[in-house]
């Protein structure tokens, strides 16, 4: 196995307890990771399995117990809570299951936050918002609050947001969880595609074996480890597939 | 941009906490700015008085008791270095004797030719006065008295009555402002005749030249002025009127803090319901990428927002408050004041205090919801580990703020501090309190819990239950709806209490200090410069010779300075039971009269207190004749001049001070000869010139004006239940909101409309009644430390009595706002459709 | 209608790029025939031999009505090869020739989370002489699955998109009926795994 030098995100030996005493519960257990630059990672496992717990381990939201997390070679632990705040901002984009955007704040506004949080003028923010929306097809969704929109395209958005920093990666964390199958899947295609034509990172965390195959690689976790990890072939031609599913 | 968008955004999108949190801030202001506004107002009044009265002249040369001296020394003057111009000045205090009754009017003396150097005349009609049967008045004064050019003007000076003939009408402004327009400009040989004939002028006013330094001037004219005279600014006589003022503004401070420390809590309550409404939003920035500081920005930029709108709107209401106390506070002065004038200071400290104790209520609660973690905030509650309690450090914190309004009080019952500063420190002290009741108010709440819940399961069965657990889950929130219903019983009770005290007061002295059954008087001087048409001594002989009549007696005031420090002396001869016996605070009472006519004087208990004088030791006062000590026979307590005052024996005052003329002549009549006294003295008032008032008509007057205090603080109290009714309504609704699902499904299993009502007003009762244990203990505090400030500064012993009306009241109060707070959340918790409310989320 | 066009038509539209027997066409029209639902003309040509056209009797017309209308829910044959490994291997794991049971797993590796993931196959367990035990049958059940996903998302949107085998709607439910297939299988893998942890060894 092939190391790139410097991997986007790396965790060592990972654990994350919550309680303590007789209460205390193991969510991440030693759990070691590296995500390489331009890789679509899926993490698979049943719910409660800390899945999400290493996502918010890995993006900084939530400090491990022990082990340690670096992001592009900068170790989390050394950074006071702007400097963590600040590698969120730019350098780690985040979508929820639940897409959380701010329902006062319209599309575009929820889209540029970010980036005006960031410090740039408003109107270059807006800009730049408009045109990740158009990305992920939402050009005609500009004006609209998240109560006008469908749960696709309130993942749409969120994914904008996400996207909208050019971070280093994107971390999501079941974002086809409250969609139907086949939006499910377009926001899964929409990944994929970002991965194929922008050489964007995602690691992504989900529990549906269909979205988690889009990877490029495939985590499994069990009871807070990772017990089996897939690498993607290259697929065949389509038609030898479908060959073989005529029998 | 985007981020004040939202905070706006969310703003209009909860119409009903911004209003609140915008009211706690305008309750505060309001208070703030109207009481400021007021007394501004009332000291500016006293103060340009004079400075319109000098017009371009910095300074002017008085009598020490700005009685009349001898003219000649203006040509002295004008010669001095340093002088461009100086001119003589005969004030009288005059009636204008119109048909509709006699109004206070100050009549100038002047000299026409010079006079122009000093003042502006703007003629709108007619000329200057060119001998001494004219007269120049304002139009505006013309047109209320239905006078023209050429008419005949009535007017009553010391001397009786005069009738000038007006010969131009002045515009407004310049030297038509003087006295809020009350002003006419004749000759100084009219105003002298005016003033009884006494041939002096009442000031010089000088102006000083362009290059020269007023202060420097002012020294060395001082060394050439006979003894006796005095040379200063002419804002310098505003002196009298502010120290009259000092009592009505001690309490209207201490009320402005008590309602901003309202306001502040109300914010507080309704700026932690929105954090706790919008925890997932905030998380979410978080994680976007906001840092602390961005978080605890943004938070304090939404509470200055709500403070500067508080602060618009509170100067709004502070304008319409200040109109009704400044028609109060001339009531109580007994002065024309002029209308409400909006000055920079108050404006500047509303704009200041507005955001700035929205800011500073909302910057601890801020900085400490910006140091939790995202995922915390996201609502994992295994990684919040958090819990929902009150800090433990509140209840220590809490007594420690008691400590200070407690060790004031006992310092202002036992006086041993200087007591001005100690009443000055009254104001903190109370807000210190009420932030200290206010932190053990969660303590209290824990401790009444049971009770309470035992209670009003009695009464309201399991719904009284499920309300108090209601209560208990979000105890932050509910302690600070009680402490804000906490203040409303303090201000009510607490205030209400003292206040009745004083009125009370004021209303007994009225009875025992005057025991006679008429007053004679041209005019009431007012309290601010005590300066009215005196009558002629020589009346007494007449009013004696009335065979009705038992007791005459006089009254006169002059200003005069004690140690230095300007006073109202008040001369009068007492016959016998007269009212200074009864008046007595310190120094042996029988005899007191008897010491004052062999040449000793006696003191107000303000002024006393403020000198550190005690019976037996000797002042210095300032008498025609330059400074001469005198000593102290006793100390009185007294309304007049705000117990600035100094009290002397009619003949040792007309020696002293000189003076003439006799403001009031009280009188009692012969036993069973009052109907024939009142007629007779009626007559004599026709041709002599002066009204009659019986005892009854003063005490009326003086209980409309106490009435009118009375009815202001019932307004304020009321303002204050409005307030705290809106803090319970937002309480309340938002507790309903968070638990509509649960109130749903109690709805869809079990529960009636009236029962989820029941359960929504038993929960504002328990409100209300935890808040009454608080309230009520520092509402007696309060009682009590305005009690002892009231004897701090006039040096007299109060009875501290607790109205017990005013306490039932109070409670009735308290609960019946909460009640009916609360019907308004009911309704809506009531009637929600139970499906939706079993989805929301 | 007659049978070469037929087997063309059912060739190209049914399951393009397979080949249908000949003699399979014409034993299923002699049983049609047999049953009424076709009758059956013979057409003399001049140049070639006569053909057979068949045509739809009335009865055969309903019969087809019916076939159509009639839902196909029951489950696929429960008799699954995979069950039965699972099974075998089970048995044998419970007689102390199968593989470790998971929690072994875990502790092993040096480094963690590579357990199982360096080679893949059965052939790389540690001890040569056991058999594939449940889990690693569950796992290598799991990792094909997931591989074929992986190549039907890929056909379905190639990276190279331009002419997504998704353009041709026979493809299109063929590959989604796959899909959720294998979908369904590693989620009843997942079970499988819960259920026999949950099982006392």
């Amino acid at each position: 196995m092939t190391t790139d030098p410097i991997p986007v995100i790396r965790g060592s030996a990972l654990t994350r307890t919550f309680g303590d005493g007789a209460a205390a519960v193991t969510a991440v257990s030693e759990v070691d990771i590296e995500v390489q630059r331009g890789e679509f990672v899926a993490v698979m496992g049943p719910s409660g399995c800390g899945k999400s717990t290493l996502l918010h381990l890995l993006a900084g939201l939530d400090p491990p117990t022990s082990g340690r997390v670096m992001v592009d070679g900068r170790d989390l632990a050394d950074m006071d809570d702007d400097t963590l705040t600040l590698l969120r901002r730019r350098r780690i984009g985040f979508v929820f299951q639940a897409f959380n955007l701010l329902d006062v704040l319209t599309a575009r506004e929820n889209v540029a936050l970010p980036l005006e949080l960031d410090g740039r003028r408003p109107a270059d923010a807006d800009a730049r918002a408009v045109a990740v929306l158009e990305r992920v097809g939402l050009s005609d969704r500009l004006d609209h609050t998240p109560r006008d929109l469908s749960g696709g395209e309130q993942q749409r958005v969120a994914l904008a947001r996400a996207l909208v920093m050019e971070p280093l990666v994107l971390m999501a964390d079941e974002p086809t969880g409250n969609l139907d199958t086949a939006t499910g899947q377009a926001i899964t295609d929409l990944l994929r595609s970002l991965v194929d034509d922008a050489g964007q990172t995602v690691l992504m965390v989900t529990h549906n074996p269909r979205h988690a195959s889009s990877a490029d690689r495939i985590l499994h976790m069990r009871d807070g480890r990772l017990v089996d990890e897939q690498r993607m072939e290259s697929p065949r031609a389509a038609e030898a597939l479908i060959a073989e599913l005529q029998g | 941009m985007i981020v004040q968008r939202y905070s706006r955004r969310y703003m209009r999108r909860r119409p009903g906490r911004t209003m609140l949190s915008v009211s706690g801030i305008a309750i505060g202001v309001a208070a703030i700015f109207g009481i400021s506004l007021t007394i501004g107002t009332t000291r500016n009044a006293y103060q340009r008085m004079f400075s319109e009265l000098a017009g371009r002249a910095e300074l002017e040369i008085v009598a020490s008791g700005y009685g009349a001296f001898d003219g000649d020394l203006t040509r002295l003057m004008a010669n001095a270095p340093g002088v461009a111009a100086a001119v003589p000045v005969a004030v009288a205090a005059a009636a204008l004797t119109s048909a509709g009754g006699w109004s206070a009017i100050q009549v100038l003396g002047v000299d026409p030719s010079r006079d122009g150097l000093v003042r502006d005349y703007r003629f709108y009609r007619g000329r200057m006065f060119t001998d001494g049967n004219e007269v120049v008045i304002p139009v505006a004064l013309a047109d209320r008295t239905g006078v023209k050019v050429g008419d005949a003007l009535g007017v009553m000076g010391s001397a009786g009555s005069v009738s000038l003939r007006v010969s131009g009408l002045l515009e407004g402004g310049g030297a038509a402002a003087f006295n809020g327009g009350a002003v006419a400009f004749t000759s100084l040989a009219a105003a002298q005749r005016l003033n009884g004939g006494a041939v002096g002028i009442t000031s010089i006013q000088v102006v000083v030249e362009r290059d020269a330094r007023p202060e420097e001037v002012q020294r060395s004219l001082q060394s050439i002025v006979p003894a006796g005279m005095l040379v200063q600014t002419p804002a310098a006589r505003a002196a009298l009127g502010e120290a009259a003022l000092f009592g009505t503004e001690r309490g209207l401070g201490v009320l402005s803090v008590v309602s901003l420390v309202a306001g502040a809590f109300v914010i507080l309550n309704s700026f932690l319901m929105g954090l706790s409404e919008r925890t997932r939003s905030f998380a979410l920035m978080r994680a976007l990428g906001m840092t602390r500081s961005q978080v605890v920005r943004m938070l304090m930029g939404e509470a200055a927002l709500v403070g500067a709108i508080g602060a618009v709107v509170g100067m709004g209401l502070g304008m319409a408050l200040s109109v009704v106390l400044n028609a109060i506070v001339a009531g109580v002065l007994g002065a024309a004041l002029p209308p409400i004038r909006l000055t920079w200071p108050p404006v500047a400290l509303s704009v200041l205090l507005g955001p700035g104790v929205a800011v500073a209520a909302t910057a601890l609660p801020a900085r400490r919801f910006s140091v939790r973690s995202p995922l915390e905030l996201l609502g994992d509650r295994r990684a919040a580990g958090l819990t929902e309690r009150p800090s433990a450090w509140l209840p220590g914190a809490g007594l420690a703020c008691l400590l200070f309004p407690i060790l004031v009080t006992a310092a202002l019952v036992w006086n041993r501090v200087g007591s001005e500063r100690l009443v000055s420190l009254l104001a903190p002290a109370m807000a210190s309190g009420l932030i200290g009741a206010a932190l053990l108010v969660p303590g209290i709440f824990a401790w009444l819990c049971r009770p309470l819940e035992r209670g009003l399961t009695r009464v309201a069965g399991t719904e009284g239950r499920l309300a108090i657990r209601d209560l208990r889950r979000h105890r932050i929130r509910s302690s600070l709806t009680i402490a804000v219903l906490a203040i409303c019983v303090v201000v009510s009770f607490g205030f209400g209490n003292s206040m009745m005290i004083s009125v009370d007061d004021v209303r007994q002295w009225v009875d025992h200090v005057t025991p006679y059954d008429y007053f004679a008087r041209r005019l009431w001087p007012d309290v601010g410069t005590m300066s009215a048409p005196t009558m002629p001594e020589s009346l007494e002989g007449v009013l004696r010779s009335l065979e009705s009549v038992d007791v005459v007696d006089k009254l006169c005031w002059a200003a005069t300075r004690v140690n230095g420090v300007v006073v109202m002396s008040e001369i009068g001869s007492y016959s016998g039971a007269g009212p200074i016996a009864q008046e007595v605070a310190e120094g042996d009472a029988a005899g007191l009269y008897e010491r004052l006519e062999s040449g000793e004087v006696a003191l107000g208990s303000v002024l006393a207190k403020k000198l550190n004088v005690r019976p037996g030791q000797t002042v210095t006062v300032q008498t025609r004749a330059g400074q001469r000590p005198m000593r102290v026979a006793g100390i009185i307590s007294s309304y007049t001049g705000g117990g600035m005052t100094l009290h002397l024996a009619w003949p040792v005052g007309v020696d002293t001070l000189g003076v003439s003329g006799v403001h009031v002549w009280m009188l009692r009549a012969a036993p069973g000869r009052r109907q024939a006294l009142s007629d007779a003295l009626r007559r004599l008032g026709v041709e002599h010139g002066f009204h009659v008032q019986s005892m009854e008509q003063f005490r009326a007057t003086v209980d409309g004006a106490m009435s009118g205090v009375v009815a202001a603080l019932w307004v304020i109290i009321a303002f204050v239940f409005v307030v705290a009714s809106l803090g319970t309504v937002n309480t309340l609704t938002m507790n309903v909101i968070e638990q509509m699902r649960q109130l749903g499904l109690m709805r869809a299993v079990a529960m009636t409309r009236r029962q989820v009502r029941r359960m929504i007003v038993s929960a504002a009762a328990a409100m209300a009644l935890t808040s009454l244990v608080p309230g009520v203990a520092m509402g007696f505090l309060l009682a009590f430390a305005m009690g002892a400030s009231h004897h701090a500064v006039t040096g007299y012993h109060v009875d501290m009595t607790i109205h017990y009306s005013l306490l039932a009241v109070t409670v009735i109060g308290a609960v019946a706002t909460a009640v009916a707070a609360a019907l308004v959340p009911a309704q809506r918790a009531a009637s929600m459709p139970i499906i939706e409310a079993i989805r929301y989320e | 209608m007659h049978g070469y066009e037929l087997k063309a038509a059912y060739e190209s539209d049914l399951a393009a790029g397979t080949t249908l027997n000949a003699g399979q066409v014409y034993q299923t029209l002699d049983r049609l025939l047999r049953d009424g639902l076709v009758t059956v003309r013979v057409v003399e040509q001049s140049v070639r031999p006569d053909r057979k056209v068949y045509t739809i009797t009335d009865a055969g017309r309903a019969s087809l009505a019916e076939w159509l209308a009639s839902p196909d829910a029951s489950p696929p044959a429960v008799r699954d090869e995979m069950l039965i490994k699972l099974l075998v291997a089970r048995r044998l794991s419970r007689a102390g020739v199968g593989d470790r049971p998971p929690a072994a797993c875990r502790g092993e590796t040096s480094d963690g989370a590579r357990c199982g993931a360096a080679g893949g196959g059965p052939g790389s367990t540690s001890s040569a002489e056991k058999f594939a035990g449940p889990n690693e049958v569950l796992r290598n059940e799991r990792r094909a699955c997931m591989a074929r996903l992986h190549e039907i998302n890929a056909a379905l949107h190639p990276r190279q998109a331009k002419d997504p085998a998704g353009g041709d709607v026979r493809t299109r439910l063929l590959l989604e009926l796959a899909a959720l297939r294998l979908e369904a299988q590693v989620k009843w893998l997942d079970r499988c795994e819960a259920i026999l942890r949950g099982e006392k060894p």
